[in-house]
């Protein structure tokens, strides 16, 4: 079980939290004239890296926020935590 | 050699394996108010309350009336006695007109468990993930978590917890605490 810090709570088990996917996606600005193509990007494509992740998450039986971690998707080691709006910490070498 | 049946060990319900055991308790009808504040709104709410309200994580704060628990950023669940909420629902709006806020009366949203007694710990922490030491979860301090999956807030009190559940989930919960203490001899009490 992952041991996520809350930027809000501390550090909780895993099961108090919701996952949410690569952090950082934007809706297409101008949407009633935006291509297909850049839909397709914001709805389906993601990275999928073997490594250093933005990912979100949501501390649903805590404090019900949505934050932002930096997790390494194969050794599951998490590198930071921030809030939405906060500058992004630099990903791990 | 003193005589021993194949199951003097094992664990009938109701009778203590310690020295007091732990007790489950019903509050009923604790008053609730949920509040969202920010900004100026948060020193204003603390001169309705007659205290500040509290703003580090995880921790409550009271008075004799009322006593609110942190939730997050910028939200508190305010109990009370169900006689005290009329009135407190009514310092709030007056205390907040003039501020972006929302105070809503979630009495009925949550039942109340009082876990009390020296073992209420041990058996919390079967089901919960916490740290449930006095020194991280004790008197002064609240948290949410999980309880056996279901979603709780943990208001710890003297000896013991008193436990928020949704009421859907609330019968789940009691259920729940009465096996899980039923090693520690756990007893209903009114
Ligand atoms: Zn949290």
């Amino acid at each position: 079980m992952l041991l996520i810090p809350c930027p809000y709570c501390g550090e909780r088990a895993e099961l108090e939290f919701r996952y949410g996917g690569e952090a950082h996606f934007r809706r297409p600005d101008n949407h009633l004239e935006a291509s297909d193509e850049s839909w397709a990007n914001y709805l389906f494509m993601r990275k999928n890296p073997k490594g250093w992740h933005r990912e979100r998450w949501m501390h649903i039986a805590g404090c019900k926020r949505w934050f932002y971690v930096v997790r390494h998707t194969v050794t599951h080691r998490i590198a930071a935590a921030y809030k939405v709006g906060d500058p992004w910490p630099d990903l791990p070498a | 050699m003193a005589e021993c049946a194949p199951l003097d060990n094992v664990i009938r319900p109701g009778e203590p394996n310690g020295p007091s055991g732990v007790a489950l308790i019903d509050r009923r009808f604790i008053g609730q108010v949920n509040l969202r504040v920010r900004g100026p709104a948060v020193a204003a709410t603390g001169a309705a309350l007659g205290y500040a309200l509290p703003v580090e994580a995880n921790t409550a704060v009271g008075n004799g009336v009322s006593r609110s628990c942190w939730l997050g950023p910028d939200e508190w669940l305010i109990v009370c006695e169900d006689e005290q909420r009329a009135e407190l629902m009514q310092r709030l709006a007056q205390a907040l007109s003039s501020h972006a806020h929302a105070a809503t009366d979630v009495t009925d949203a949550r039942a109340v468990l009082r876990l009390a007694g020296a073992c209420a710990r041990p058996v919390l922490a079967k089901g919960c993930p916490l740290d449930l030491h006095p020194r991280r979860l004790g008197p002064g301090k609240v948290a949410q978590s999980v309880l056996a999956r279901a979603q709780i807030m943990i208001l710890p009190i003297e000896e013991g917890y008193d436990l928020f559940v949704a009421r859907s989930f609330a019968s789940y919960v009691w259920a729940w605490l009465l096996d899980a203490g039923a090693e520690y001899g756990i007893r209903v009490e009114p």
